[in-house]
């Protein structure tokens, strides 16, 4: 009777000890899943807190709106619209109680927001529709055709220690006429976590010396691809030869980190 | 008997160690994956909002009076804020781990500094009793541009900020509506700090501003009913009048602002209405009502005000920028 007892006591002592432990690893867990999501760099996400889980899960989801809008303008553009709907994205939410209210971090995969998603295009057609009267060309104006793709840049890369996707890369980045095609091209490929960051000429640039300048001549034509450097003067692919970037200084220009 | 001690016993140093929040220790980091701006004090930044976590929560565990802001680069003014907050009620984050991103306040950051948002937290009134507001609340620092500490609200929670946020149409209207719930914290704050100083800024010298206020009323036809008496009034008769409340002896004014809404103006951009659900409780006084707000932010540094308004929750007519003439 006495051994029954004791048994029972300390049967009962590890139930509870094991339910409220199970209590604090659920929102360790949550905790310690959320901050690997967002360490990693791989994800657009948000986070909301209200008194149910749907509306919770509501604002998350416009949140997400706002950072899925920012990760696929790619650069300081404030004129690029909000994008109207998450459901094409492959959004995936964590949820927690806190007290008597419920937290939800959602997320997406940035490789998951791709140039080829209607969200995309959804993002184009929003800015042109938006526009629509500035962009009008009066009559006495000429219609001036869209440049078609280049293909007669041959970028020296020899000995520049680049892997064959990275020479394929810049290559393409060099082979678009224009300076918003190339940021297009380049917003894609950090997409795909091919491109760290990128920027033009009106953003500042956090790490110069990690980053490739394209330069544009007046013409909107590219003049010059210059490699990562911490001085002056770089290799310049389009000549296979140094130059000083500073005689660049002036012009439009992208500049691009590439993933290691 | 033997099995109720053991039960006792283990439920005690269950729940010595099961504490709802986090341990004391806070860690904290920006996330700069996406790159940051290399003149942004960013480990500056970490270490001021790590300590004065840290310090805050160590605070609550002891149930101190105070904080001990030692190594914790902090203005006088956000000090002041939190002290105002702790004199009722103690704070605790949730999480050890914070990892979020950092805010640069409108179009000049240099400016006006850096936001850190969305750090939950605990809330543990001196007087449970008394205490109406929600347990669970979110915490906003701001951060000047050196890297120091320059205020601390109880902010609204994401779930609001993502309502203000719903309407706009660019990522330059997402700004400027970072701004705009920047300064409507520091409005609603001036008043529960008193601060004078804010509150002759803010207002435009021409500002128009309504009250109201509820009073009940007795007929022996109606018997018992609300009465709501309007006041127009110009800002110096407003602020004359705030002012005397604010200097009474032992006279507390604590103002909340939710369900906010804003609305741009379709034809000067730099125009905004921001509605506002507003408790309202002073010595001898509370009342619940909408507040409109008509904000110019043609100078983006120094936003004024020029139409405040007051109406009860039952009046359901809400004002638009395009009903006033600026």
């Amino acid at each position: 009777m006495v051994n029954l007892r004791k048994i029972l006591s300390l049967a009962t002592c590890i139930a509870l000890s094991t339910l409220i432990g199970a209590a604090q690893d659920e929102a360790k867990s949550f905790s310690k899943q959320m901050n690997e999501l967002k360490r990693s760099g791989d994800y657009v996400y948000a986070e909301a807190t209200a008194s149910t889980e749907a509306d919770a899960k509501a604002a998350c989801a416009d949140l997400l709106k706002i950072e899925i809008t920012k990760e696929l303008s790619g650069s300081d553009d404030k004129s690029q619209q909000i994008i109207k709907d998450v459901s094409d994205f492959n959004i995936e939410y964590l949820t927690q109680p806190r007290g008597e209210l419920v937290r939800v971090f959602g997320y997406v995969k940035k490789s998951d927001i791709g140039a080829e998603s209607s969200a995309k295009e959804t993002l184009a057609q929003e800015t042109t529709v938006a526009q629509p009267a500035i962009s009008q060309p009066t009559a006495t104006q000429p219609v001036v055709a869209e440049p078609t793709t280049q293909t007669d840049i041959q970028l020296n890369t020899t000995d520049q220690g680049l892997a064959k996707w990275q020479i394929d890369m810049i290559q393409t980045v060099a082979e678009q006429p224009t300076k918003m095609k190339a940021k297009n091209v380049l917003n894609r490929y950090k997409n795909q976590n091919k491109v760290k960051r990128l920027g033009d000429n009106t953003a500042a640039n956090p790490r110069p010396a990690d980053t490739f300048y394209i330069y544009y001549g007046a013409d909107g034509a590219p003049v010059a691809l210059l490699a990562p450097g911490s001085g002056d003067a770089r290799y310049d692919f389009f000549t296979g030869s140094t130059a000083n970037a500073s005689q660049y200084s002036g012009l439009e220009h992208l500049w691009f980190q590439i993933s290691k | 008997m033997n099995f109720l001690k053991y039960t006792a016993l283990t439920l005690l140093l269950s729940l010595s160690f099961a504490t709802p929040w986090a341990q004391d220790e806070v860690t904290f980091e920006f996330d700069t994956n996406d790159g940051i701006d290399s003149s942004i004090p960013v480990k500056r930044m970490e270490k001021n909002i790590m300590g004065l976590l840290t310090a805050m929560n160590r605070a609550a565990t002891a149930k101190a009076s105070s904080i001990d802001f030692t190594g914790v680069e902090i203005s006088e003014d956000a000090s002041f804020s939190l002290m105002l907050i702790w004199e009722n009620v103690r704070m605790h984050t949730f999480d050890d781990d914070i990892i979020q991103k950092c805010v640069s306040l409108g179009s000049f950051p240099n400016i006006r500094g850096y936001e850190v948002q969305n750090i939950g937290v605990e809330m543990m009134p001196i007087n449970p009793d008394e205490y109406k507001e929600a347990r669970n609340q979110e915490i906003t620092i701001t951060m000047d541009r050196q890297g120091r500490i320059s205020d601390f609200v109880i902010s609204m929670g994401m779930h609001q900020y993502a309502s203000m946020m719903k309407g706009a149409k660019t990522l330059e209207d997402i700004d400027q509506r970072q701004q705009i719930l920047h300064f409507v914290e520091q409005f609603r704050t001036a008043y529960c700090e008193k601060n004078k100083q804010f509150l002759e800024d803010i207002f435009s010298d021409d500002a128009l501003i309504i009250t109201g206020r509820v009073r009940t009323r007795t007929t022996l036809e109606q018997g018992i009913a609300t009465v709501v008496d309007y006041t127009k009034q110009t800002k110096r008769e407003y602020l004359t009048k705030l002012f005397a409340k604010f200097d009474m002896p032992n006279s507390y004014i604590n103002v909340k602002f939710d369900e906010i809404e804003v609305e741009r103006n379709p034809i000067n951009t730099d125009i905004y209405g921001v509605t506002v659900r507003q408790e309202w409780h002073s010595t001898g006084y509370s009342d619940v009502g909408t507040v409109f707000l008509l904000w110019d932010f043609t100078n983006k540094s120094a936003p004024k005000i020029y139409v405040r308004t007051w109406q009860p929750n039952e009046d359901t007519h809400r004002f638009k920028t395009t009903e006033f003439d600026i």
